[in-house]
């Protein structure tokens, strides 16, 4: 289990439920399941990758939702950037992870 | 008591089989399959089984029996609603279509966007699978080896819809799995479980709001109507010697156009549009549906090549209808006639 937070406007896993609808949304969840999420499209981030977007408590209660960043600071917008930036890192490299294991298992 | 079927514990699933030409399914794939939001009545996984009747006298008028004929399967995801990510540079989870739609996977671009675009020579086969939740003794459903041929998208009503129709190579279920022939199980050795813990993102959006741009200008404030049609010209090859199964897609001329319904006026941009029509001349076309940044879904047609409007009345104003009219490559070896973007 580790912690997560959520970087995207609106997700849903259906077992065990998590339903995200804030952004910077912090949930707990099993490796296994998070990985499989991610690649899947689960905008979710490691919490220490989220932690150095430096996102303030203040701008997650202001800006929770894609309609609502439309109006937000362009520093929110560069930390925004920077977190979906680690998002697309952090599932390729999963997605790298997991064609190493499947390859492994074909050989 | 048995169980008795509900069509709203059905979950529709697509998962995507690489970019081989062949049949074959992994159990794998299925596990990790997409989770599509569909209506009721939205998904036909229809078994193409045909009987061939047996042709001799019998010395009765009565039928005989037939044999098996060659096999395959139809599917159709009707008034399906295009449900961005919500995130720019997330793929969205009909991701799998889309990229049977155009032939290879999207273009990402980290936190910007993604971008489906035609390929001639590839190809992106995927599964659709159904399963009623929950109870796995219901015949659970599935189509192996998907090949989109029709895809229209409704623009401008209360929900951002498509629908999006094709060929399979076959559809199994749960209940005869035992019985299929090899080629049939499309590799698998059991039938799949229910995907345990499938994930949604996006939310629904409306079918209205955004620009459309026509020959440079934004005409959306006079935009009432407007569908976005695509032929992709590929089908599957089923009528081999040596399979009753279709075996590989193969790929005819595709066909994008898009129709328009304006509302009428003598403004410089319609008047624009018109004359170009009966000029035969040709333009390109932009459609952004969405304003917001993760719910935008971009449309960008090349060289459209406008039908003579025709003009009827409604209650209190007149439409200008341009009916379907086709976009083409900008030039010779290109493929642009239409690249989709969500972002």
């Amino acid at each position: 289990m580790a912690i997560y937070r959520f970087v995207g406007d609106c997700a849903d896993i259906y077992n065990p439920p998590y339903n995200f609808r804030r952004f910077g949304q912090k949930a707990e969840l099993d490796d296994a399941l998070a990985r499989q999420v991610v690649v899947g499209g689960v905008q979710l981030i490691p919490e220490a990758e989220f932690a150095s977007a430096g996102f303030t408590d203040e701008e997650l209660a202001k800006y929770p939702s894609a309609v609502s960043h439309m109006t937000a600071t362009d520093e929110f917008k560069r930390k925004k950037k920077a977190a979906l930036g680690a998002l697309h890192e952090y599932r390729e490299s999963l997605r790298a992870q997991s064609s190493a294991v499947k390859e492994q298992a074909d050989a | 008591m048995p169980n008795y079927n509900s069509p709203f514990i059905e979950r529709i699933f697509a998962a995507n089989q690489g970019t081989t030409q062949a049949s074959i399914l992994a159990a794998a794939s299925v596990a990790s399959a997409k989770l599509l939001r569909i209506p009721p009545n939205g998904a036909k996984l229809t078994p193409a089984m045909p009987i061939t009747p047996v042709p001799w006298k019998t010395g009765t008028r009565s039928m005989q029996p037939g044999i098996s004929g060659r096999q395959s399967a139809t599917w159709q995801l009707s008034n399906m609603p295009v449900i961005p990510s919500g995130t720019a540079g997330t793929a969205p989870d009909a991701d799998p279509i889309y990229a049977g739609v155009f032939g290879q996977a999207g273009t990402v671009v980290a936190s910007t966007s993604v971008t489906y675009s035609f390929s001639d020579t590839g190809v992106s086969p995927f599964t659709l699978a159904s399963f009623f939740h929950g109870v796995s003794t219901l015949t659970q459903r599935l189509i192996f080896g998907c090949c989109p041929e029709q895809v229209t998208w409704q623009l401008n009503g209360n929900i951002f819809t498509q629908s999006i129709s094709g060929m399979g190579v076959y559809r199994l279920d749960s209940d005869n799995f035992a019985n299929e022939g090899t080629p049939q199980k499309g590799g698998l050795a059991s039938y799949p479980t229910e995907p345990a813990s499938p994930s949604t993102t996006g939310a629904i959006m409306p079918g209205f709001g955004g620009t459309a741009t026509i020959d440079g200008t934004d005409m959306s404030l006079q935009l009432r109507s407007c569908d976005i049609s695509l032929k992709t010209g590929s089908r599957l090859m089923g009528d081999l010697f040596g399979s009753a199964l279709p075996q590989f897609q193969v790929g005819g001329q595709r066909e994008v156009t898009a129709s328009f319904g304006f509302v009428d006026n003598d403004g410089s941009a319609l008047v624009a549009i018109k004359n170009l029509a009966k000029q035969y001349g040709t333009t390109n076309v932009t459609i952004t549906v969405g304003t917001v940044a993760g719910y935008e879904v971009v449309f960008t047609l090349k060289s459209v090549q406008l039908v003579v409007p025709d003009m009827s009345d409604e209650t209190d104003f007149v439409t200008t209808s341009f009916a379907a009219s086709a976009a083409h490559a900008s030039a010779i070896a290109n493929t642009d006639d239409l690249t989709l973007t969500f972002q």
